[in-house]
């Protein structure tokens, strides 16, 4: 029976009486499928109670606490009730009796009635009135606490504020039980109030997680499933929900992709799934949706499904894991709940790089040109000339972020509900850069009918984004500006802003950076609908059919307008110009599913069967012009003759049916099998569907005998299984050959006749019409040990996790004729491929006290072992990293054998130091029938690459892997602790041996370009006087390939250790919030990102995943901000 | 309710399950069409055409990398800038992996693709039936069309990329060719081939230059003019002959050329570049990028080849020493170089007055070259013609000599002179174009690159924007066949009509009537000589003398002191990324 653990955890307690709770199950039990207590018929004479509560379970689907003690269970009853609802049979069972009952959705507490709760035995010594109020580890109230004096029978239970009153002897001590909170024992002492606070158990076991569509015990799993609390991730001050996970999950592997307004974090779940783009299923309240659309603030659960046997019930695209997002109800709450909370705090760019002065730069150019010869009207030789701009200051200033959320919740018998609106805005340091979100949710749940019950979760958001102009670029601009360049010069308008003569700084062919990002001014704004409403009826006893029909409607518009700026007679724009885009999608999806539940004496089932299909069309309509008039903004005041239209659309489908069957024996033995079988639109008709089954078992070995003696063990489980999932991870219409325009056009006519504006067409791609899925199979396992009544809670799983049938894009000879004019290769989807990941996640959680001070430390690491084992043709791919260093110099590689995109390229053995020692190289060379060893132009203070095949010659046969992005472990560690009404959290996260392809160095270490600037990191060059071994010299022929030929050079450790999060809080104690009609005034302080522990040299070690073939290469993005807020949170 | 309502709902919720369909999965593509419906009419058989010529728009081929690749490694012109991608072809430092090398060589593939998969698809219109006379004629065209760019295609290839060129003395039909795709490509494994023979390649070359030239019509209206004719054809099949050296054969396909009437030489050279002048009498073929007036991007080469833009492409002094190389001593080049003595400062003033001095008693004379001036004065007379380093003139000697070299009028269309050329520029904010001198110490690239263009900025239709121009390429132009005709005459022993046709580009270069002899008329003693000079003259800086020196067996003599080596740099190496990606190509060029 599901409810065994409990009754045994508070069997083997001392406890006298048990309550009910409300405010604690509030945040733990979601979704549509809990409160569906269905009616029961139970016709039995001569009856005991307790086996009226087993029936009841069973078929009521509820959990029933209590202890032993408190509850005669042997009194025999006759029961004869048909069709009854749950609280009328328990009405039943328990008039004239002792007890009472309290039902909050499936969990079903009994308890003695409160006016029977009085002291039984005489005291002996002198009784006082003592009184207290019980709270929480938040310093919320606890109700139904339960508070006996030690050693006696008597005691009582707090009320609905968390006091309690009771007569106790002056030396006596109250023991304190709450469900899913340690005892705790406290000493009298002689005084009469006393404020008591209790601390949660370490692993809330009894926690329900989301198993897709429908819930399960956190200790029933036989998959890998994590959850977090929405208390966990709260007020992060970031408007992406995938970053506030960051390190606490293992198995999870999330780097944020940069600091910009709106920039979202990258997730993989458990190593690489695909060579191809997979990312995680986000499932919000039971049906697929985006992350980004969820306010923070409005999650109740996290629930990740790490492994193939749990994540088979949503088959297609589960391969990468799944993210169910759950957000708050009202259930629970007896009255209306108010909450308001609001942060607000400062940000600021993190180890910004120090820029040349003007005199450096002078100085450092000249070593530039000193071989090209300095280009024609430049005046290198001006030390102190020039004033410098420090650039880095200037586009720099202290970020703001501010968040607001207020929202109502309460419930009655028949309904609940949760409404809560929020405001977000984040303005990070770069200037001109910030988001804004708006978001509403209505959340509810009716039980219209005795049979039915429906309800909605809806939310509408808004987003407000100014992003930068130049994207991901827009470092690249500050590393190229030169320092002598003013910010501002009203000299040069239209705009005003400052230039340098080009001529005179050696052809300067950049711009503005100030100038850049405030004449290009594009808002771009989205408004999202989504949400879903269900039914969920009980047919039978047992049987109940849920159905949810799910929309979504997205209008996103974008303008832009580009404003006339004047620099030089070359680097000028003199209209005013306009684009504007709007964008709509909609989707749309039903699934229905029936659910049967039976008990035979020891052994249940639970069978779920149903259905799904979805169906999305997106499409936008962009128009642009030049040349707006009468200061208008406006796209129909431009120049008519500059008009231009786009448009495009999209849209897709999918089908899906599946079964779940559960079994379990005597709560020991677990059994769930799962299949799945998904249709694609993206395959031909013959391989469209396919069928993922998975199978897995648990066996909880602390319900045996031979553990349950061991008194340190409380809980331990033994899991595995085996799973296949799906992946449909490719564009649409790769089964089908289709043409392209080529987008170019050719031309036709003479100078004399109008040139015509001829259509082009041609096929760029070659179609595979025997695709099909790939296959994903896992093989997971998992260890889960409490002990010490959970106070230490280990969890140890093992994974293997093998992608078959991978399907990616296949380059196709250059002999193939299919592709465009530019360097994008041209592909074939292909089904050959496999990978494997071999992997172990292990977390540790320890909770305990010292007196008052409660603290928590959770730990968790993540390692795997990833190798490619199959490509098609076993042929090599190389990522373009188009631009990296230079154009068309490919870094990554993916071979079979080894991780992929590992970084390719020269070892480097130093650098030269001394003329002899080229002359030396070069002679080897020649005796090998070479010219020279890398360059005729190879000199001291280049790199020296090492020779792998001994030829004496360096060329492309001497490169070799030279680092992995792919990191040895993730890790994260939080802490969290408590002391009287302040609490503290801390959370943590960092990578263990991740290589980074530090591109940037190029920039930050020598001139990225001719017309380049850098950063005071290149003073340390080599030069004849400073014989430089870690930075080799300037040279504007760079005939060596330093900085065009990939090299170890680059390759820097990624390590890094980072606190993500430190917040402080104080809660008032709830008598004095009570005073002013406060049930919770808390104060707070956080810090994000405030220390990072890194030898890595370039801007953030934290740089996005990138994609599979291509992974950790740096090129130079904005940093994270170091943000500070404080915060309030209000409840009435 | 009862139980049966429930039942009732519970069964119209199955039976709503199942209401979508195997067909709810079926949907197709709204952006593009497939390829098996998409021949079924003429315009759309034209969309397809037009996409094979697109190919030449490919970033190495005339969006303008191409020149690059053909101009940097034959001293013509050199780029200085930091990234040695470009760099590399200054100085023959390329390898197998060069990102241009390997986008030249995928792009003509690109083309021949394309021209692949608009045969068979023309072919499938033709067989259907449902296309009577006119529109056959059409189809016709288009087929045609397709096998002449196809053909253009594998010229490219197999003289870029083939082991040898057939007048090498090492040549032999069998060494590696490239690698032919000559059917439209349906699965991934029938790409994985390797190299044919050069003897195939040229086979095919020929077979498709044939085949146009039997299905092209001979012009088209001026609206379509640009699409390949049966001159085109010819043309390129009689170049192709002389590659074979195949002097028969090429005659023939020429003298259809000749004696066709709508060819003829334009009377100004310049207007073979010039962006007015497209598609001209002169023009058997030009590659199109006259298409900025409808929006689109036209070239790139602004941006790339004009000096002092972003890199700076100069063009190297050996190009303009070839432009003067004879020295002609008589009394109207020593008042010149009197003359110009004024530019030169006081202690080099000296210096030319000595030359003229010297120079005074070999007047009548003439040599080949200035070093075989210099050879010849150096006994007589003390003066140092060089600086401390061996290599650069002394500034007095250099204004002499550049005094006593006569000009060739053909230099002015080719190369921008330092402080002696304008530019007109474009002064946004006066709205005006104003003359500016040509105010930089290197000479810069002409051909093709307008004298008024404002790179940053729109410009009047047709003109650059942000480097973009619209220009057309004249990849085969009267003045080639000329000149191959020249060469085909020679060595068919008639010297006499090969003089003809070279003194007809001669006369063309001076401004003369193009038929009637005249004082500039030549008569070389060595014409073979005669027809290499006379082809530098009229088409460096084009892309083409790099075909030629080779073809010519020259390359190593003219191009050594650039790092051209022998055996090695006779042809570019299969990129590596072709190795990488086709299991089945095997062999390399040697060297690489």
């Amino acid at each position: 029976m599901k409810n065994t653990v409990k009754r045994n955890l508070f069997k083997s307690s001392t406890i006298r009486s048990l309550a009910l709770l409300i405010v604690l199950f509030a945040h733990v039990i979601l979704s549509e499928v809990y409160a569906q207590t269905p009616n029961l018929t139970i016709q039995k004479k001569n009856i005991t109670v307790k086996e009226v509560l087993t029936l009841i379970e069973k078929g009521g689907q509820v959990i029933f606490f209590y202890t032993d003690k408190d509850v005669d269970l042997n009194r025999m009853l006759n029961i004869n009730l048909v069709n009854q609802p749950i609280s009328k049979i328990l009405d039943e069972v328990f008039k004239n009796s002792l007890n009472d009952f309290k039902i909050d959705g499936r969990q079903v507490y009994i308890l003695k009635r409160t006016k029977q709760v009085e002291a039984k035995s005489k005291p002996e010594k002198k009784n006082s009135i003592i009184s207290g109020v019980v709270t929480d580890e938040r310093n919320q109230t606890v109700i139904g606490a339960n508070i006996i004096i030690n050693g006696s029978t008597s005691g009582t239970i707090t009320d609905i504020n968390g006091r309690f009153s009771i007569e106790a002897p002056e030396d006596a001590q109250l023991k304190i039980s709450y469900i899913g909170y340690e005892t705790k024992i406290v000493d009298i002492k002689g005084k009469t109030a006393l404020n008591i606070s209790i601390n949660p158990t370490t692993k809330a076991l009894e926690e329900l997680v989301v198993v897709g569509y429908g819930l399960q015990k956190k200790s029933d799993v036989t998959g890998a499933i994590a959850q977090v609390k929405g208390v966990q991730i709260e007020n992060t001050a970031s408007s992406d929900i995938g970053s506030a996970l960051q390190g606490k999950v293992s198995g999870v592997y999330i780097m944020n992709s940069g600091g910009q307004a709106g920039s979202t974090a990258d997730i993989q779940i458990r190593g690489v799934t695909s060579l191809n783009k997979t990312t995680p299923l986000w499932i919000i309240d039971g049906v697929p949706g985006e992350a980004n659309t969820v306010n923070m603030n409005d999650v109740e659960t996290i629930d990740i499904i790490k492994d193939g046997t749990a994540a088979a019930i949503y088959g297609v695209k589960a391969a990468a894991g799944v993210i169910l997002v759950t957000t708050k109800r009202g259930i629970g709450e007896k009255k209306a709940k108010v909450s308001f909370n609001t942060y607000t705090g400062t940000s600021s760019a993190w180890r910004l790089p120090t820029m040349l002065n003007s005199d450096q730069y002078v100085t450092l150019k000249n070593e530039q040109w000193a071989s090209t010869g300095v280009p024609s009207g430049l005046t290198m030789d001006h030390i102190g000339k020039y004033s410098t701009t420090d650039w880095m200051k200037e586009m720099f200033k202290q970020g703001k972020v501010q968040n607001y959320d207020l929202n109502i919740s309460g419930s009655n018998e028949t309904s609940n509900y949760y409404i809560g609106g929020t405001y977000f805005k984040d303005e990070p340091s770069f200037i001109d850069n910030s988001i804004e979100k708006y978001s509403f949710r209505m959340n509810s749940d009716y039980k219209i009918a005795k049979w039915i019950k429906i309800g909605e979760s809806l939310n509408f958001l808004y987003s407000k984004l100014n992003p930068v102009a130049d994207g991901d670029r827009y470092l690249d601009g500050l590393f190229r500006t030169p320092p002598m360049m003013s910010v501002y010069d009203a000299n040069n308008q239209p705009g005003g802003y400052g230039f340098v003569d080009a001529a005179s700084i050696g052809n300067y062919d950049g711009g503005n950076p100030m100038q850049n990002q405030l004449t290009n001014q594009e808002t771009d704004y989205s408004q999202k609908i989504n949400g879903n409403i269900y039914a969920t009826i009980n047919i039978v006893s047992g049987l109940t059919v849920t159905g949810t029909f799910s929309g979504a409607y997205t209008s996103s518009d974008s303008k832009t307008i580009n404003y006339p700026y004047y620099l030089s007679s070359s680097k000028d724009k003199e209209t005013t110009d306009i684009s504007l885009t709007y964008s709509k999608g909609r989707s749309m999806l039903f699934n229905v599913y029936a659910n049967y539940v039976k008990d035979f004496g020891l052994n249940n089932i639970n069978f779920t069967a149903g259905y799904e299909a979805s169906q999305y069309a997106d499409s936008y309509l962009s128009g642009s012009g030049s040349d707006a008039k009468y200061g208008l903004l406006v796209l129909r005041q431009t120049d008519i003759s500059t008009r231009q239209v786009t448009d495009g659309e999209d849209h897709g489908t999918s089908i899906s049916q599946f079964g779940r069957f559960q079994y379990q024996y005597a709560n020991k033995y677990f059994l769930k099998a799962i299949v799945r079988r998904d249709g694609s639109d993206k395959f031909g008709p013959e391989n469209r569907y396919g069928i993922f089954p998975s199978a897995s078992f648990a066996w909880k070995l602390s319900e045996e005998n031979f553990i349950k003696n061991i008194s340190a063990i409380s809980f331990l489980k033994l899991r595995g299984g085996y799973g296949i999932n799906g992946t449909d991870n490719i564009d649409q219409y790769q089964y089908v050959s289709s043409m392209t325009s080529t987008g170019t056009g050719y031309p036709y006519g003479t100078s004399s006749t109008v040139v015509e504006n001829t259509g082009e067409i041609a096929s760029s791609s070659l179609a595979n019409p025997a695709i099909q899925w790939a296959r994903t199979k896992q093989f997971d396992a998992g260890l889960e040990l409490g002990l010490f009544k959970n106070a230490l809670f280990f969890n140890i799983e093992p994974y293997l996790k093998i992608t078959d049938k991978m399907l990616f894009k296949k380059s196709l000879s250059l002999s193939s004729g299919l592709s465009d004019g530019n360097n994008t290769t041209a592909y074939q989807i292909v089904n050959t491929g496999r990978i494997s990941n071999l992997g172990l996640d292990l977390s540790v959680t320890y909770k305990g006290n010292v007196g008052d001070f409660k603290y928590s430390l959770g730990a968790n690491v993540s390692t795997f072992n990833y190798t490619v084992d199959q490509l098609a043709d076993n042929s090599p791919l190389l990522d373009d990293n188009s631009g990296v260093l230079s154009a068309g110099e490919k870094i990554s590689k993916t071979t079979v054998g080894e991780s992929s995109g590992y970084f390719y390229g020269y070892k480097c053995d130093g650098i030269f130091q001394t003329q002899e020692q080229v002359d030396e190289y070069n002679s080897n060379a020649r005796a090998h029938e070479h010219d020279y060893y890398c360059s005729s132009g190879t000199a001291p203070g280049d790199l020296i690459y090492r020779d792998l095949n001994g030829d004496g010659h360096i060329t492309d046969a001497d490169k070799e892997k030279i680092g992995s992005p792919w990191p040895k472990a993730t890790y994260g560690f939080q802490a969290t602790a408590n002391y009287k009404g302040f609490d503290l959290l801390v959370t943590s996260s960092g990578v263990y041996k991740r290589d980074i392809f530090n591109a940037s160095r190029a920039k930050t270490y020598q001139f990225g370009g001719y017309d380049y600037s850098t950063t005071t990191q290149a003073l340390s060059r080599w030069t004849s006087e400073n014989h430089s071994t870690t930075n080799f010299r300037i040279d504007g022929t760079d005939p060596n390939g330093n900085l065009s030929k990939p090299s170890s050079w680059y390759i820097e450790d990624g390590s890094f250790f980072r606190i993500k999060n430190i917040e402080l809080g104080f809660t008032v104690p709830q008598t004095l919030s009570r005073k002013v009609g406060l049930s919770r005034f808390r104060l707070y302080v956080s810090g994000q990102n405030l220390f990072t522990f890194t030898k890595y040299t370039g801007l953030d070690p934290e740089i996005g995943l990138g994609s599979s073939t291509s992974s950790g290469i740096d090129g130079g993005s904005y940093p994270q901000s170091k943000v500070y807020t404080v915060g309030l949170q209000v409840e009435l | 309710m009862t139980k049966n309502t429930k039942l009732i709902i519970f069964a119209l919720i199955l039976l709503f399950s199942n209401a979508c369909s195997d067909d709810f999965l079926e949907i197709t593509d709204p952006q593009n069409p497939t390829a098996t419906t998409f021949y079924t009419s003429l315009s759309n058989a034209q969309y397809a055409v037009n996409g094979v010529y697109e190919a030449f728009a490919g970033e190495q081929l005339y969006f303008g990398e191409i020149f690059y690749i053909l101009m940097f490694s034959t001293g013509e012109a050199e780029y200085v800038h930091p990234e040695s991608r470009y760099t590399d072809f200054n100085n023959y430092n390329y390898s197998s992996s060069s990102s241009l090398i390997s986008g030249y060589y995928r792009q003509w593939y690109n083309m021949i693709g394309r021209a692949n998969s608009v045969i068979q698809g023309i072919r499938t219109m033709q067989l259907s039936g449902n296309y009577k006379e006119d529109n056959l004629t059409q189809l016709n065209y288009m087929l045609g069309q397709c096998y002449f760019l196809r053909g253009l295609a594998y010229s490219n290839l197999v003289r870029s990329f083939g082991e040898r060129m057939p007048s090498n003395p090492d040549y032999n039909p069998n060494l590696p060719g490239v690698l032919i795709s000559d059917t439209v490509v349906t699965t991934r494994e029938q790409m994985y081939k390797d190299r044919s023979s050069c003897g195939e390649v040229y086979n095919s070359v020929v077979n498709d230059f044939k085949k146009a030239e039997s299905l092209l019509p001979i012009s088209w209206p001026d609206a379509e003019a640009g699409k390949a004719t049966q001159g085109s054809a010819q043309a390129y099949l009689g170049e192709t002959y002389v590659y074979l050296q195949e002097w028969d054969s090429a005659r023939i396909a020429f003298d259809k050329i000749l004696a066709n009437t709508q060819y003829s030489l334009v009377s100004n050279f310049k207007h073979n570049f010039d962006y007015k002048y497209i598609n001209n009498s002169e023009s058997l073929f030009e590659v199109g990028f006259n298409n900025m007036t409808n929006g689109l991007g036209g070239t790139y080469i602004y941006r790339l080849l004009a000096l002092q833009s972003w890199g700076t492409s100069t063009v190297r002094s050996e190009t303009i020493d070839k432009f003067s190389s004879s020295v002609v001593i008589n009394t109207q080049t020593l008042a010149a170089a009197l003359a110009s003595k004024a530019t030169v400062t006081t202690p080099q003033r000296a210096l030319v007055d000595s030359l003229i001095r010297v120079s005074t008693p070999l007047i009548g004379q003439s040599f080949d070259s200035k070093d075989a001036f210099l050879t010849y004065i150096r006994p007589l007379t003390s003066i140092s013609f060089y600086k401390t380093d061996g290599i650069t003139y002394q500034p007095g000697v250099r204004v002499f000599l550049n005094a006593i070299s006569p000009k060739e009028p053909r230099l002015a269309a080719t190369v921008y002179t330092p402080k002696v050329d304008s530019i007109v520029v474009y002064n946004p904010k006066t709205n005006t174009w104003s003359k500016k001198l040509f105010d930089y110490s290197n000479y810069g690239i002409r051909k093709y690159i307008p004298d008024s263009v404002e790179v940053e900025d729109a410009l009047p239709a047709g003109m650059g924007n942000y480097g973009y121009i619209s220009q057309n390429f004249r990849i085969m132009r009267l003045d080639d066949v000329y000149l191959y005709y020249a060469e085909v005459m020679h060595n068919l022993n008639d010297d006499n009509t090969a003089k003809e046709y070279l003194n007809k580009l001669v006369r063309r270069a001076n401004g003369l009537p193009i038929n009637t002899a005249s004082e500039v008329d030549l008569s070389p003693s060595d014409v073979m000589k005669e027809i290499r000079h006379q082809t530098y003259l009229e088409t460096c800086l084009e892309g083409k003398i790099w075909f030629h020196y080779r073809r010519w067996n020259i390359a190593n003599q003219e191009w050594a002191k650039y790092g051209y080596k022998q055996k090695k740099n006779e042809c570019l190496p299969i990129p590596q990324a072709e190795f990488d990606s086709n299991t089945g190509m095997k062999t390399q060029n040697p060297g690489y």
